[in-house]
Order: structure tokens, then C-alpha cells, then sequence
């Protein structure tokens, strides 16, 4: 973990302590006030970026509530945080001083839920210390879940002390720091070292590439699911229970079943203001799927490779839908209950994987 | 209820129950926080998990 991570722990562990100790009236205003000062101790810029981003948006809300403009509005405020977003990624420093944008990629979809959701007619616009109580929750800000601003306000309002509520959650925070740290940072790291020493793997560098991919995404999972139990575990402490980012995504039987397990926060976001608008205005799923994909990818990071990488899994996700339209041509379902549930899964991990040996191969013919 | 707490509910008054274990989850977190700082396990960072 590094100098971040940590404030950013003790500080949502000062938050828990904070909305328990002030009366209740006060106590989500103190929680984001811990989060606004935490985030511009340890990462300014991000905390300047977030607590701009958070005033600005109600009032542009507001402006196009009174000119009859809301779609104007949504697209202008989106377009502008999408940019702002991959700008961030290329700025590597000011003044030769490294600045650290924490939380950027989570609470742009953030943002971009609350314009839609108001666009929609779902959703009245938020006065700006409401808006602020949302976006400055501090277990959240690092790695997620996207919760969302309606969930969040009903579980504030039934907030209630709870022994069990709360040491479930310590539970919880605790597992999952492990989780991420222990069996995701170092014996993963180690298992990895005894491959490597040991040749085991000596193959072609294409299939090399494919098995370490697989390692992989074994890895993210148990870091990224740990980080993820920190973060809920850390909100059942303050006696809030947000959104499950995770649903044993290692059970998927097929691809769809994955992308419905997999951060599950970010795949819902993608589903509700991305595929299903495209997939609704040009009457067709598939170039849904492939926009929504494509959203998801270039969210991860902008570059050529995520590019290929949401048409690759874009693609697994419209031949698994052509296989299940087929009424199971190859008689799987016909399999052994244990040879599904592990065929299933294998199937899922190797398309998954095989991602980055096909691709980075791809590259390499098209970009020599 | 947790299992710990109960464990330790049937063991002590509730709110020396609860104190412990607090405080044991205090020292957890601060052990696996300086585990982790201490370099012998790979460092976590926010882009890895991202």
C-alpha cells in the first residue's frame, strides 16, 4: 500500500468514528468534511478537481432546468468530464512535483448518473450539499463501488446503530485489506517468481503471455474484490450498505453470466446509460454491446489496445448470445453437473485472457 | 451477530466484548498496514486495481 492508500483508510476510519460521534442531523455533513480534507491533504488536485466538479454541476442542472434544456446540458457537462478524465491521465506532474488524481475515473460515472438519471425525469436536482454529502464519502473514492446518489440517500436516512451491522463490517474491511494485500500482493507475486524461475512455462511467448494473462485476472480479482470488501466493509461500519460490486464472478458459465458478476456497479452503469440508450435508438443489441463495451474499455484506460480489447470482448459477448439463441448446438447442457460448472468457468477465463496474446500480437502487425 | 463477537459476548460483559474486540481489529489493521509498508510484499497501487 502506498502513502495514499493508507490516508485514505485511517481516514475513512476517522469518518465511521465522526458519524457515530456528532448528532445526526450533522453527521454525513462531517463525514464529507473529513473526505474533503483528507483528499486535499494527500492528493490536492484531485480533491480541487472533485470539489469544483461538485459545485458546478447542480448549478449547470439548474441553468438547464430554467432555459428547457436538459439534454444540452447533459451532453456539455459529460463531454467535459470525459475529457477532463482522460486529460488527467496524461499529466504526469506540475512543476516537476508528481500529482496524484485519486478517485477521477469513479467520480466521473458518478457525476454522469446523476445527469442522466435527472435527463431521464428519474431524479430532482440535488441541492449542492447533498450533491457534496454523495461524491465526499471517503471509503468509496479509491476503487468504488459506483454507487448511486437515490440508494445513498435511502440508506443514510436508515442509518441506525447496530453492534452486529458494525463489527460485520470491521469484519469485512479487515478480510478484504488482507484479501488485497497478503494473498494478492505477495503470494501471488511469489507463485508468479516460482514460474518464472522454474521455466515452467517455456512455451511459445504467445501461449507465455496467454497463461500470465490468466494469472492475471486472478490477480485483479482477489486484489481488486478485497479492495472492494475494505470499502463496503468500511460504509456497514457507518451503518451503511451500498451496492455489491462482486457476485462470484469465478461461477459464470458463459460470458454475459460474467459481465453480470463482474463489477457489477460499473457493468449496470454501462448497461443503463450506454447500451441501453444505443441498443433503444438504433433498434440493435449488437451495436449496444459494442459501444457499451468500447465505454468500458476506454474508462480502464485510452489507448489502442483497450480499443481492441472491448471489440474482443464485445465479440465473445455476441457469439455467446448467437450460441444461447441456437438452443446449445453442442449439447453442453447435456454435460455432468461438475464437468459444467468447471467448463463454464474455463471457457469464460480463456477468452478473457486470451485477450492480451491476441491483441498485443495484433499490434505488433498492425503498429510494427 | 458476528461469531467473535458472540464468542466473546458469552465470555465478558457486552460492552468489554465489544472493546476487545475492537481493539484486537485495531491491531489487525495496523499489522497488515505495516505488512504492508514494510516492502516484503509486493505494493498494491490504485492503477492495479483500477
Amino acid at each position: 500500500m502506498n502513502a495514499i492508500e493508507v490516508a485514505l483508510v485511517l481516514g475513512s476510519l476517522l469518518s465511521v468514528g465522526a458519524l457515530w460521534a456528532v448528532p445526526r442531523a450533522m453527521a454525513q455533513n462531517a463525514s464529507a468534511a473529513i473526505t474533503a480534507g483528507v483528499l486535499a491533504l494527500v492528493a490536492p488536485a484531485a480533491a480541487l478537481w472533485l470539489l469544483g466538479s461538485v459545485a458546478v454541476i447542480p448549478l449547470l442542472m439548474r441553468l438547464g432546468e430554467l432555459a428547457g434544456r436538459r439534454g444540452a446540458v447533459v451532453i456539455f457537462c459529460s463531454a467535459l468530464l470525459a475529457t477532463l478524465l482522460i486529460a488527467s491521465r496524461e499529466i504526469e506532474g506540475v512543476a516537476g512535483q508528481p500529482i496524484a488524481l485519486v478517485g477521477g475515473a469513479y467520480f466521473t460515472l458518478r457525476h454522469v448518473h446523476v445527469l442522466m438519471e435527472w435527463w431521464l425525469g428519474r431524479l430532482s436536482i440535488p441541492s449542492i450539499a447533498a450533491y457534496a454529502r454523495y461524491h465526499l464519502f471517503l471509503p468509496v473514492l479509491m476503487v468504488g463501488p459506483i454507487h448511486r446518489l437515490p440508494h445513498f440517500e435511502r440508506q443514510c436516512a436508515r442509518r441506525r446503530w447496530s453492534a452486529d451491522e458494525f463489527f460485520s463490517g470491521a469484519e469485512r474491511a479487515l478480510f478484504g485489506l488482507a484479501l488485497a494485500v497478503v494473498v494478492g500482493g505477495y503470494l501471488h507475486a511469489r507463485l508468479i517468481d516460482l514460474l518464472k524461475a522454474h521455466e515452467l512455462f517455456a512455451l511459445s511467448p504467445f501461449l507465455e503471455s496467454w497463461i500470465f494473462s490468466a494469472l492475471d485476472w486472478v490477480r485483479i480479482y482477489i486484489t481488486f474484490s478485497g479492495f472492494t470488501d475494505l470499502a463496503l466493509g468500511l460504509s456497514l461500519m457507518m451503518g451503511l450498505r451500498l451496492e455489491e460490486n462482486f457476485d462470484r464472478p469465478w461461477r459464470a458459465r458463459n460470458l454475459i453470466e460474467f459481465w453480470t458478476r463482474w463489477h457489477m456497479t460499473l457493468s449496470h452503469w454501462c448497461r443503463d446509460y450506454v447500451y441501453v440508450p444505443i441498443a433503444a435508438s438504433f433498434r440493435a443489441p449488437v451495436i449496444g454491446v459494442f459501444a457499451a463495451m468500447l465505454v468500458l474499455g476506454l474508462w480502464h484506460e485510452t489507448s489502442a489496445y483497450y480499443i481492441l480489447w472491448a471489440f474482443w470482448q464485445a465479440l465473445g459477448i455476441v457469439l455467446t448470445q448467437l450460441y444461447l439463441n441456437r438452443e446449445d448446438p453442442l449439447r453442453l447442457q447435456r454435460l455432468p453437473a461438475l464437468a459444467k460448472s468447471v467448463f463454464g468457468p474455463l471457457a469464460v477465463l480463456i477468452w478473457l485472457s486470451g485477450a492480451r496474446p491476441v491483441l498485443e500480437t495484433a499490434l505488433e502487425v498492425l503498429i510494427p | 451477530m458476528t461469531p467473535a463477537l458472540r464468542f466473546l459476548e458469552q465470555r465478558l460483559p457486552p460492552i468489554c466484548a465489544r472493546v476487545v474486540l475492537m481493539l484486537i481489529y485495531a491491531v489487525l489493521l495496523i499489522s497488515i498496514i505495516m505488512l504492508a509498508g514494510s516492502g516484503w510484499i509486493e505494493p498494491i497501487l490504485y492503477e492495479d486495481v483500477q
